[in-house]
């Protein structure tokens, strides 16, 4: 039978970690490039991976104590 | 034992759904939420209420997958017209993660469903029938090549050695 929940949920991407920003130096001819770290609007595929990923890392605190 | 040949007689009459006034059914109305965030208050609570937990851990117990359960839910849903289908498949892993977090914390094994059986390595048949095609391809492919090559063979023909012939590169 059409398994619809196997499907949703080999389906989605979950979002990796955060790779470390980089330290960008404080010279004079350092690019001036001002990063804004307003969240993004997230589309709803990516809000559901993240709320996923919350939830699958407390249930594996919780299992490895 | 089940009689397979008996005609199923608790199935909807063919167009039975087309007998009750357009709108009247609650799927047919607008969905009380609309968005997966509010679909999701709607349905965390519940599952977490202690009532309702009991007998969500009994059915996980029995080994019902967590795949067929979140279906359930979501399809209930949508028959009460709370959310619309897409909304209901949308939340499915969240929902399917939250019961595996809930079954982890009261100790219940579960069968998430999610993990492919030992025995499913079979290929499928459309699979089966699209490497019969290649390899019938292949075998036709093969078959034809001395053709080809007797072909290119009759086009190579022997350089003359005429007085007006063009000579070689060699000069001979």
């Amino acid at each position: 039978m059409y398994n619809v929940g196997f499907i949703a949920m080999n389906n989605l991407v979950l979002p990796r970690d955060n790779e470390p920003q980089k330290q960008m130096g404080n010279s004079l001819l350092t690019r001036n490039v001002v990063k804004d770290n307003k969240p993004k609007e997230q589309d709803v595929n990516q809000r559901i991976a993240k709320y996923v990923s919350i939830i699958r890392k407390d249930r594996m605190d919780l299992k490895n104590g | 034992m089940v009689d397979r040949l008996a005609p199923i007689i608790d199935a909807p009459i063919a167009g039975q759904s087309l007998t009750a006034e357009l709108g009247n059914r609650p799927w047919q109305q607008p969905p009380q939420y609309t968005t997966v965030e509010q679909a999701l208050e709607f349905y965390i609570p519940r599952l977490t209420n202690p009532e309702m937990l009991d007998d969500l851990l009994n059915v996980m117990e029995t080994g019902v997958p967590l795949t067929t359960l979140a279906n359930a839910i979501q399809s209930s849903g949508v028959m009460e017209g709370k959310h619309s289908l897409d909304i209901g498949i949308l939340i499915m892993p969240v929902l399917m993660e939250t019961m595996a977090y809930l079954a982890e914390e009261s100790g219940v094994e579960f069968e998430s469903g999610t993990n492919k059986k030992i025995g499913s390595d079979k290929p499928s048949d459309a699979l089966v029938a699209s490497a019969v095609k290649m390899a019938e391809k292949a075998i036709d492919k093969r078959n034809n090549k001395p053709k080809e090559e007797e072909q290119i063979e009759m086009e190579l023909e022997e350089p003359s050695v005429g007085l007006m012939s063009r000579r070689n590169t060699d000069g001979v």
